[in-house]
């Protein structure tokens, strides 16, 4: 699978000349080829897929569990920081800009007014967080990598996911602390199982694409 | 669902940018002026424009769909409930319409059908590689518009794949009721070629769009031609212009 091959790989020499005759390219140290940019686009798409499955409406305050937060770790998981991030952020983008692609078929600035404002927002950055963990698990460790990516993903939902989406509903809800706290701590036992789902899938995955990461 | 329906009005040969500059303007029009009577008339241009481009009937079809929870749920809430200064429109029994929360009824309810109306005629009237090669012609790149586009057509090409693999399971005997154990194992077992899939299907694509010149720096020409005419560029400014009027005089009204 030439993923990513030697020539994704420019030598300093390469981008050297490359850099002067792209004005307004990304300013980091690479810009994303044509791989890159179809992995996040594919990854945007899965998200906006999975999202769109059937809710299972759960909690006081509205927010449906969908297999939603298990495409936002997967994707961070099988394309790492930068391109799960810019993936889920053009979901995000894609959905405030009014396309009706996030969960029971909603969209446009108006979610930010509501109780899953936090959540949404909170994505690219766990997708970020958790891509970044297990960038660095895929490539240190020999063993155990199911459970490191499965510590990656929870980190990304526990750290980011959940805190966010918390702050979301008291300022959205005017919930105080303890009350959005309950309306969270339903989804923990959905996104524990989703984090086991991700971590395994995305084990498969980086052995049959060793070099997904390679960058 | 939403796709494109080819066409050759007015509507459809204008550039797309230009549609995007109206429909906005349109849509913040109607939040800005104060009474339904504004955004009534904003959504009759709107659906007269349909009209004109002959997609009204779909339109109206795709926005009924859309709207009607919404038109219940506001006029009971509103309707209902919001008394005013105390003026009632209909009384039948206990059941009281007032007159005030009636009128803001209308008001949110025209206000979010125009929006949909707006949208919705942007889409079917405008074909995505125009749109791309309108975006790229003003300087954005055609890497972010190429993201933009393939991730919208992929999101049904992904729903497909999704319920081909699990039917495809399934058939192997995959059970997908029982235990959470049992649910977690099956979902991994679909979860697995689905993503495979989609990264070869990345890469494929990369190939192919690499093999016509994607990565390539400099100036791009197109099969597609999409105009900018005059029509388009006095449109712009008519509905920048409006916007601002309206704007100023919101202003105005609001500090006296």
């Amino acid at each position: 699978m030439p993923q990513s091959g030697q020539r994704h790989r420019p030598s300093s020499a390469e981008r050297s000349t490359a850099a002067p005759e792209q004005p307004h390219a990304r300013t980091s140290r690479r810009s994303w080829n044509a791989t890159d940019l179809s992995l996040i686009a594919v990854f945007a798409a899965l998200t906006a897929a999975f999202a769109l499955i059937p809710a299972i409406p759960v909690g006081a305050a509205g927010v449906p569990v969908t297999l939603q937060t298990l495409a936002v770790m997967l994707t961070g998981v099988v394309l790492g920081p930068g391109r799960g991030a810019a993936a889920i952020g053009l979901y995000v983008a894609a959905g405030l800009a009014g396309l009706p692609i996030f969960s029971g078929f909603s969209g446009g600035l108006g979610v930010l007014a509501g109780p899953t404002a936090g959540y949404l927002l909170a994505f690219p950055l766990a997708a970020a967080l958790a891509g970044w963990l297990s960038t660095v698990a895929i490539r240190r460790a020999r063993r155990l990598q199911y459970l490191l990516l499965f510590l990656a993903c929870a980190a990304g939902s526990i750290l980011v996911i959940h805190p966010l989406g918390i702050a979301g509903m008291m300022l959205n809800l005017n919930l105080d602390p303890g009350a959005a706290l309950m309306a969270d701590i339903v989804f923990l036992p959905g996104d524990i199982a989703k984090n086991l789902i991700a971590a395994a899938v995305g084990v498969s995955v980086h052995k049959a694409f060793p070099r997904l990461l390679d960058r | 669902m939403l796709e494109y329906r080819p066409g050759n009005s007015l509507l459809h040969r204008l550039n797309p940018l230009t549609k995007i500059v109206v429909a906005g303007a349109v849509i913040v029009c109607g939040f800005l002026l104060p009474d339904f009577r504004g955004p009534l008339v904003l959504l009759i241009a709107v659906l007269a424009l349909a009209a004109v481009a002959g997609l009204l009937k779909r339109i109206l079809l795709m926005a009924a769909a859309v709207l009607i929870t919404l038109f219940i749920g506001v006029f009971v809430l509103q309707g209902l409930f919001h008394e005013g200064d105390g003026t009632a429109l209909l009384s039948v029994g206990p059941v009281t319409l007032w007159l005030d929360g009636f009128q803001r009824a209308l008001l949110i309810f025209f206000r979010i059908a125009i929006i949909v109306c707006a949208m919705l005629l942007f889409i079917l009237s405008t074909h995505p590689k125009d749109l791309v090669i309108a975006l790229n012609n003003r300087g954005v790149s055609p890497k972010l518009t190429y993201v933009l586009v393939a991730s919208l057509q992929f999101t049904p090409q992904m729903q497909r794949r999704a319920r081909a693999i699990t039917e495809a399971q399934q058939a192997r005997g995959l059970n997908v009721k029982g235990s959470w154990r049992r649910r977690i194992q099956a979902l991994i077992t679909i979860m697995v070629p689905l993503l495979v899939g989609a990264l070869i299907g990345a890469e494929t694509r990369a190939l192919a769009l690499e093999a016509r010149g994607f990565s390539r720096q400099g100036p791009r020409t197109y099969l597609r031609e999409v105009p900018d005419t005059t029509t388009d560029k006095v449109l712009r400014w008519a509905a920048l212009v409006v916007l601002a009027g309206v704007i100023i005089w919101r202003v105005i009204t609001w500090l006296n």
